[in-house]
């Protein structure tokens, strides 16, 4: 992991709540929900500030001990999202365990560790703009004409993924 | 699932919903049971997040199907972020070749939230001038339509409205972004999301919500008797007003004659409420397979026709009919036959459509 992380700002949609952050990967067309501490990393990584830096940032914010070892899980997690510029030169980051952080740390602190997760539709939730009532339709929804889908592929009554262009 | 206990799940939808559309929502007072059952429903009929934002301060805000909700509450907000762009490029596109398009529904519904994620909205539904269409239609298509579903209306008598030009004369231009877009009119907006609730047949509870959030939001100089004056046009517009105020609890002092709106024929509130607690609502089951498919797979034909017949408010507005107390039968036979005329119509050239493609076939 390099010493000076940068996090990447560009492609991103990026909304403000209390206590999270969500971002939504206009590259990768996957919404991820940060916590305020994977949060706070994020928006720290400046390329001017250390891990060091940002773990002293982190405890005035946060007003709980932190180390860099919960930094360097952040950061692991942010660079496993697509979240920080990639460096190619850095050496190989050490996986921190966060199970064993959790046992070192206490559980009081074990609360602020950072932690995105990614957001996907919940059950039914989709059927707000339901693939098969939107107008096209989704794949696996039924179909008379390839106008009809998402993909322009109406494959036996059924939208099919899309396919490549003939040559 | 019974229609009574359909019912009695469609009234716990209501409860649960009711004064959720405001910044400071009423206590939540339903059981973890209740929560439970509940939410599967608010999720599939799109007011997850509103289901949220009713929750997020009860004892209830960290079990699991309130965790469900929290996760439609945080997609539809950055779904709402998206969608706020594409809209100005729409906008962009259309004044481009000297079209001024009106925004009506999803976002122009949205504004009216506290948030606007909380009001999700799959496309952008946007009306034209009838002399407009032809040339809108062929400048959106130059969009990809797998990031932009726009539903391009042609005027603007879908949604019951019909003077194009009263109806651009007080429409509105508002903020959005970077780009100043139009909507309706405060009394048109009302009207739109009413008549639209009503010809849909009400099964979707978020759109009441619009009628009650809207209802709310009416401006002092709110004109009544422009929204509801003419009376064949108001019809649904009165029933819409009136079951927010029953099932969701809206405020209605401020409307002249209050009291109408508290009166309604028996069988309307039990047809909405049917159609919430319903596993899937009857217009679901229509859309979701077209009536060609049944009739090319003719022992699935009778099932189509099952899902195609109308629920007494879709028929009621529909056929322009009262909403009283009389049977319901005649609109419902009306409507169903007015659609298969339109059906008849378009099916030879639907039926005579070569078979879209076969396995394995490359194209575009």
């Amino acid at each position: 992991m390099t010493r000076f992380p940068i996090a990447r700002r560009e492609n991103l949609i990026v909304e403000e709540l209390p206590g999270e952050v969500l971002i939504y990967d206009l590259n990768t067309d996957k919404a991820h929900c940060l916590n305020q501490t994977a949060a706070l990393i994020w928006k720290n990584c400046d390329g001017e500030k250390t891990q060091g830096d940002i773990a002293a940032l982190l405890q005035h914010e946060l007003k709980t001990p932190m180390s860099t070892q919960v930094v360097m899980l952040g950061l692991e997690e942010l660079a496993g999202y697509g979240l920080l510029q990639e460096d190619a030169s850095a050496p190989p980051a050490t996986r921190v365990s966060r199970r064993r952080l959790i046992q070192n740390l206490g559980l009081t602190t074990a609360i602020a560790l950072p932690v995105i997760m990614s957001i996907t539709a919940p059950a039914a939730a989709g059927a707000a703009s339901d693939p098969c009532i939107a107008n096209p339709r989704g794949i696996g929804c039924p179909c008379m004409s390839d106008n009809d889908c998402d993909s322009f592929n109406c494959n036996g009554g059924v939208c099919g993924p899309a396919l490549r262009p003939s040559r | 699932m019974k229609t009574a206990s359909a019912k009695a799940t469609g009234a716990l939808v209501a409860a649960f919903l009711a004064g959720a559309w405001r910044p400071k929502p009423p206590a939540f007072d339903l059981s973890a049971a209740d929560l439970e059952k509940t939410a599967p429903l608010m999720l599939s009929r799109g007011a997850g997040a509103l289901g949220w934002w009713r929750v997020r301060e009860s004892g209830l805000q960290s079990c699991s199907a309130a965790e469900e909700l929290h996760q439609a509450y945080r997609l539809y907000t950055l779904d709402s972020r998206l969608n706020q762009s594409r809209i100005g490029k729409v906008f962009a596109l259309l004044r481009l070749v000297g079209i001024e398009p009106i925004l009506i529904k999803g976002w122009a519904a949205a504004r009216y939230y506290p948030e606007q994620g909380l009001r999700p909205y799959g496309d952008i539904d946007i009306c034209v001038r009838r002399d407009d269409y032809h040339n809108a239609a062929c400048a959106l298509a130059s969009l990809d339509p797998l990031r932009f579903r726009v539903d391009l209306h042609s005027g603007f008598a879908k949604f019951g409205l019909r003077q194009e030009e009263d109806l651009y004369a007080r429409s509105e231009l508002v903020t959005l972004g970077e780009t100043d877009v139009r909507i309706l009119g405060a009394e048109d907006h009302l009207r739109v999301v009413s008549y639209h609730l009503m010809r849909e047949g009400a099964w979707r509870p978020l759109w009441l919500a619009d009628v009650a959030a809207a209802l709310e939001s009416c401006p002092r100089n709110f004109d009544w008797n422009y929204c509801l004056g003419e009376r064949r046009q108001a019809r649904p517009v009165v029933t819409a007003i009136s079951l927010a105020h029953l099932l969701l609890g809206a405020k209605i002092e401020r409307i002249p004659e209050a009291e109408r709106f508290s009166k309604n024929p028996r069988w309307l509130v039990p047809t909405v409420l049917n159609e919430w607690g319903a596993p899937t609502p009857s217009m679901h089951s229509r859309q979701a397979v077209p009536m060609l498919q049944h009739l090319r797979h003719h022992g699935d034909l009778l099932n189509g026709l099952r899902h195609r017949w109308p629920n007494p408010i879709e028929a009621t507005t529909t056929m322009n009919g009262p909403f009283n107390e009389l049977p319901r039968l005649p609109f419902q036979i009306g409507n169903s036959l007015f659609r298969v005329a339109t059906f008849l119509t378009h099916l030879p050239k639907a039926w005579n459509k070569p078979p879209s493609n076969l396995p394995g076939k490359a194209k575009r």
